[in-house]
């Protein structure tokens, strides 16, 4: 089977899970990403995200109890495995030998 | 106090678009955070234009099989045993059989959603897209040639309109069949979920 690789909002969600820890779901998860991107994003777009990445095999989630705060609906606890750290890491790896010696992006940096 | 209510039309929709109570919980507690309806909207918009095409993408050979399903009951019931048996025995002249034969054609596609969206928990409502998708691209090539027949003047005006007026409709009554089904599966959860809570509830215990 082919190597699925992350998109840039896959990586980001587990970048922000593994940030949140324990006890996370959607909603630290998204205001995780906006607090360190500034990027507005909604949440129906975090659990699609979340939907692939467990299918891949990178989060596994289990749901809580329902709770009156949220109209009687259960939250959805999402951790990250194993195979999902290795996939960060080989990610931050890939992508930290693609800028490595980048005159262009030197430049900029420098002016 | 109460806390405030999100608006019920988009949590309906969520509801049964969704169908994930972690994403609908988490909307309804970020929506009294923030006690913004627009947001709440908004948000209800995109969960349900992205999640079920999502859901799609991931489970492209239960989508495949949705299609197919939707294809054989059309074939069966309404080309087959609407168009081919009922349709040469009666009068389309007459308004009220034309009434009745109309009705009984979209109540087909009603059912036709309801049993695709039966078939396909818990991505009713994804898979019964599927279909729509499927029948909206299998609705191009006679469109297309109904609009090139309407310019060059072989086809009148209103052939065209009634046959993207009846088109449109199909879809819809398919996605409203999709979505009774998931409605009524909702409800009979709600249901077994409030016999079982008085047995377990301290208070049933302890009678």
């Amino acid at each position: 089977m082919a190597k699925e690789y992350l998109g840039n909002l896959e990586l980001m969600v587990l970048l922000s899970l593994i940030r949140v820890g324990d006890n996370a779901y959607g909603v630290p998860i998204s205001h995780e990403i906006e607090h360190r991107t500034g990027r507005d994003v909604a949440l129906g777009s975090v659990y699609a995200a979340l939907d692939r990445l467990e299918r891949k095999g990178f989060v596994t989630s289990s749901l809580g109890d329902p709770t009156p705060e949220r109209g009687g609906r259960a939250k959805r606890y999402f951790q990250i495995t194993a195979k999902g750290v290795k996939e960060v890491r080989d990610a931050q790896r890939m992508l930290t030998n693609m800028w490595t010696n980048l005159e262009v992006l030197q430049g900029e940096l420098a002016s | 106090m109460t806390s405030p209510q999100p608006p019920a039309v988009a949590t309906w929709l969520l509801a049964r678009v969704c169908s994930d109570p972690g994403l609908c919980g988490d909307l309804v507690e970020e929506y009294r955070a923030r006690g913004s309806k627009a947001w709440y909207w908004k948000q209800a918009l995109v969960a349900v234009s992205v999640y079920p095409f999502s859901q799609i993408r991931e489970h492209k050979w239960l989508a495949a099989r949705a299609i197919a399903t939707g294809l054989v009951i059309w074939y069966v019931f309404n080309a087959t045993l609407l168009k081919g048996v009922v349709r040469p025995w009666i009068n389309l002249d007459a308004t009220g059989v034309r009434a009745l034969y109309f009705g009984l054609m979209y109540a087909l596609w009603l059912g036709n959603g309801w049993i695709i969206a039966k078939l396909h928990r818990p991505y009713s409502t994804a898979m019964v897209l599927a279909y729509m998708l499927w029948s909206l691209v299998a609705s191009v090539p006679p469109v297309y040639a109904l609009v090139v027949s309407t310019i060059d003047g072989s086809t009148e005006g209103s052939a065209l309109a009634w046959s993207v007026f009846a088109r449109v409709a199909t879809l819809v009554t398919l996605m409203a069949g999709g979505v009774l089904a998931v409605h009524r599966d909702q409800l009979k959860q709600t249901r077994t979920a409030e016999q079982d809570w008085p047995r377990e509830s301290p208070r049933a215990l302890a009678g």
